[in-house]
């Protein structure tokens, strides 16, 4: 058979000397593998605890130095217990209703919290406000009493409080010790009673990219106790029980969203809670946004995100509010969404501060920022170089087109400069807003100054009044630079010559936000932005900011407005780069906002406080700013939170014994919800992932071994030898 | 060539099992010498005891180079299991054996007694755990308290942070959860809470 013949010949093959040569030499071969592999075995079992203690190490360095403040999530109550001063009381209850309207959010919370103690005691609120958050309402309810919280002018506010303090009264008196920590004190809490905390206030909504955002530390962490008793929940697929009250206080956590966006919602996104949101109009600029789960706080902020629909054209939406016979009007600016727009021609000068405060690496920095800056500029613009401390270096006595020939002049002026001397600012400013233009450009440019400096100035009131005196055919873009620049100068000054403000803190991202701030000044969207009301019925309207900027890309802007009367439309004019823009925005008053009111008053007590910058009269700045401040119940530096109950109660010192006292029910609960925090390491060590992976890898190379063809032969070949030889012996 | 990357892959592979395998085999060995040290504590303790002295917690160190000492001992009587738990729930700890968080780490007290350990060495075995289920501890000093199982629960651990009752003298073990995850990153924790009976 042809079988048989086949394997006698391959047997007699296999005995020849060439064969068994080969098959010593793939022994061999094999044996210093093995040696080899032994060896590295042995290494990997001397290196790998040394490498598993230093990655330890560093584990713990991080655990260690994460959780300083961790502990303030959400709002939280600290008793003044003198055995549990560490102890922290976290809400029972908490329910938030936030009311979205273009770039505002208002936003009420209502916390419960429970004294556990059996002492009458003081405690401390604290609530960890979103940045640039305007607190407008606080109510206390302690022990059936409430306290509702009134701004009051500073002094007032304190004497108030201590008396009622000392006369055993209930007071609260918020004071601002971190500026994202609302801290409140609420004396006298009677033993094993409620406290229920409602605060309003409203938040700006961050704009990134069409993208907008809102971030609330909404934490609440009690446990959830399991009542159906599952053998081990390990052997069932269960859901996920994020830390909540649930069966403890029978709380009803919830968090309510109305959000009216202004301009078409494409898609809402929570990354933090599972949401469902409900579409209130057709046109999907209003939605009505609740939590999928209700009662599923997590111990964590809340955030929601919404996209709005792309524009080609920049859109403006309107809100308004009537507050005590008086109309309020919010225009919200978005601008378009592209990838590219016609640039303005630009006439820009650069003022670079030379003196000796710049010494060391701030002029270096300087330096580079103004190399980084000039290479952005493209041949349609203009521009100059001033060069200053006390006395004045210009490059060019008027504004040059930034032609190869001149860009290479400014590298060398920049090459040379070097930091000496005093700080004389205000001539290179005046220059610079009176300094001509260069010929070949057009009447339209933008004059932009651009002044990089440390700010380190004496005669801020002058430099301000120059600004705020100046045509208003400029606008000024401050740089910060070095350690500590003096920033609440910069960014007046931005705000007077209508541009803004940008600090640099690090040399190393110098390049990265010039490049910014240029592209960003490159691409004004529309420009000269003026309303027009109707002069008959609107003969007053005071108007924030005064002076209105730009419309940048990827900034959106809002301007308030205050009226005697509702105001159904407003003109806006504008320019853009290739023509006039305007837009007739008719004000829908059907649905009131909440919130308008506020943001126009914060603004206006801004204003007032910058109008102090240019000489106004001290007391009648604060007299007016009390005055709003009072008028719409928003703090200002000259007013005070103040919640002092009227009535005064008797509270025995020490609460009967838990059995007889009739809140006993609550005291059980109470001592429930006394929690202290423990941290939850890392409990997983993850060996089998990378055992199946080396097993994986090993298979993987037995087979390709086997596949390889001449292997392969041997294989058989050897099979077969081992055969014959069992055969034989 | 195809000879070269199987045998390159073959070592590698065998580092990486090698490495894998050294985890758990580092688990087990630890948990010999921590039960040898506590043993030995015991019995001291249990000298002390018979000769009518003060007994004061003692703590032996399992390897002459350790941070850490045995502090007590748990035992499952249902499940014929038993561990001993190290003080601190830092993670060179917990490769050694389960470990009682600070500050949780004390025993008869009023608190909470806190252990975490990996789910997939030492506390492997608490996915068997059922509820009513008996625990007993052993601390230093050689006092046993016994403890009943009365919620186990699954959180979510983004945070890593657990809020507990305060004056609660519960058994709180923690360990990662799912127990037939693979990797070592997980934002879910079992949380088994027993009660002092």
């Amino acid at each position: 058979m042809f079988n048989s013949n086949k394997k006698l010949t391959l047997i007699d093959y296999q005995h020849s000397y060439f064969y068994q040569q080969q098959r010593k030499k793939q022994r061999r071969k094999w044996c210093r593998v093995i040696m080899v592999l032994v060896l590295l075995a042995a290494l990997s079992a001397l290196i790998v605890p040394l490498v598993q203690a230093s990655t330890d190490h560093h584990e713990l360095g991080s655990q260690a130095s994460s959780p300083k403040n961790g502990l303030i999530h959400g709002p939280q109550l600290i008793f003044d217990h003198l055995d549990h001063p560490q102890e922290v009381a976290l809400p029972v209850d908490l329910n938030a209703n936030i009311e979205v309207n273009g770039l505002v959010a208002y936003v009420n919370v209502t916390q419960v919290f429970i004294n556990p103690y059996k002492l009458t005691l003081s405690a401390k609120y604290q609530f960890p406000l979103p940045e640039n958050a305007a607190i407008k309402h606080l109510k206390v309810k302690v022990a059936d009493k409430e306290i509702i919280g009134e701004i009051m002018e500073k002094q007032a506010a304190k004497a108030a409080f201590s008396k009622a303090k000392q006369q055993g009264k209930k007071a609260s008196l918020v004071q601002q010790q971190r500026p994202n920590l609302f801290t409140n004190h609420i004396a006298n809490i009677p033993a094993q009673s409620t406290v229920v905390v409602t605060l309003q206030f409203i938040m700006p909504v961050t704009f990134n990219r069409n993208q907008l955002s809102l971030n609330l530390p909404l934490a609440m962490a009690s446990r959830y106790h399991s009542q159906n008793a599952h053998p081990s929940p390990a052997q069932i697929d269960t859901e996920v029980i994020p830390p909540m009250a649930n069966t403890l206080a029978k709380s009803q956590a919830a968090i309510n969203i109305a959000l009216n966006a202004g301009a078409g919602i494409k898609s809402i996104t929570s990354n933090s809670h599972n949401i469902k949101p409900q579409a209130l109009n057709a046109e999907q600029t209003s939605y009505l946004i609740t939590l999928a789960h209700q009662q599923t706080v997590a111990n964590r902020d809340f955030n929601l995100s919404w996209q709005l629909h792309a524009n080609e054209k920049p859109h403006v939406s309107s809100f308004s509010e009537q507050v005590a016979g008086e109309y309020f009007t919010l225009l919200t600016f978005f601008p378009p969404h592209v990838e590219k727009t016609a640039t303005f021609a630009r006439d820009i000068i650069f003022i670079i501060d030379t003196s000796g405060s710049m010494q060391g690496n701030s002029m270096a920095q300087a330096k580079a920022s103004l190399q980084q800056a000039i290479l952005q500029l493209s041949e349609k613009d203009s521009f100059n170089i001033i060069a200053f401390n006390n006395r004045v270096d210009l490059l060019f006595p008027r504004t040059k087109m930034a032609s190869e020939h001149h860009l290479g002049q400014a590298q060398q002026f920049i090459k040379s400069l070097q930091a000496d001397g005093g700080t004389e600012m205000y001539r290179p400013l005046s220059q610079a807003l009176v300094m001509a233009k260069a010929q070949q450009q057009s009447e339209q440019a933008i004059r932009q100054v651009v002044f990089i400096t440390d700010g380190a100035v004496a005669n801020e009131f002058e430099l301000m009044q120059l600004l705020d005196g100046a045509a208003k055919n400029f606008r000024l873009f401050t740089v910060g630079i070095g350690a500590a620049p003096n920033g609440y100068f910069m960014k007046k000054a931005a705000q007077f010559g209508r541009g803004s403000y940008i600090f640099i803190e690090n040399s190393a991202d110098v390049q990265k936000q010039i490049s910014a701030l240029m592209a960003k000044i490159n691409h004004p969207v529309i420009s000269n932005i003026s309303l027009i009301f109707d002069s008959q019925i609107h003969p007053h309207v005071e108007v924030y900011p005064k002076k209105i900027p730009d419309l940048y890309l990827d900034e959106p802007m809002q301007i308030a407005i205050k009226s005697k009367l509702p105001i159904s439309s407003v003109q806006v004019m504008a320019d853009t780069a290739t023509a006039p823009w305007y837009q007739q925005v008719i004000v829908d008053d059907s649905q009131p906002s909440h919130g308008i009111s506020t943001l126009w008053a914060r603004r206006k007590i801004a204003d007032l406080l910058d109008s102090l910058v240019t000489g106004a009269n001290k007391e009648l700045v604060k007299a007016q700013a009390i005055s709003t401040s009072l008028a719409h119940q928003i703090l200002s530096p000259y007013t005070n939170f103040i919640a002092v109950e009227k009535k005064l109660e008797q509270q025995p010192l020490l609460a009967n014994d838990a059995s007889l006292n009739p809140h006993s029910q609550l005291a059980r609960l109470a001592k429930a919800h006394e929690n202290l925090m423990v941290a939850m390491p890392k409990t997983a060590l993850g060996w089998q992932q990378q055992l199946l992976i080396g097993l994986l890898i090993i298979l993987l190379a037995l087979l390709l071994l086997r596949c390889g063809a001449e292997l392969r032969n041997n294989f058989s070949l050897w099979l077969k030898e081992t055969c014959s030889q069992s055969r034989g012996g | 060539m195809a000879k070269i990357i199987a045998v390159a892959l073959l070592v590698v592979g065998a580092l990486l099992s090698l490495q894998a395998s050294w985890l758990p085999a580092k688990a087990w060995l630890s948990q010999q010498l921590i039960q040898a040290s506590w043993q030995q504590a015991m019995v001291i303790q249990q000298q002390n005891l018979s000769q009518n002295r003060l007994s004061s917690p003692i703590a032996i160190k399992p390897w002459p180079w350790a941070d850490t000492f045995p502090t007590a001992e748990l035992t499952f009587p249902r499940l014929e299991k038993n561990i001993v738990v190290l003080n601190g729930g830092d993670p060179t700890t917990l490769a050694f054996s389960a470990g009682a968080i600070a500050p949780f780490n004390q025993t008869n007290t009023a608190n909470p007694f806190v252990v975490a350990g990996h789910r997939d060495s030492h506390f492997a075995f608490l996915q068997d755990i059922m509820m009513k289920d008996v625990i007993a501890l052993t601390d230093a000093q050689g006092r046993t308290q016994l403890y009943q199982v009365e919620t186990i629960e699954i959180i979510d651990a983004s945070t890593g942070q657990l809020a507990l009752p305060a004056h609660e003298a519960n058994l709180v073990l923690i360990t990662c959860y799912p127990f037939t995850g693979l990797g070592n990153n997980t934002d879910q924790r079992y949380i088994i809470t027993a009660k002092a009976v």
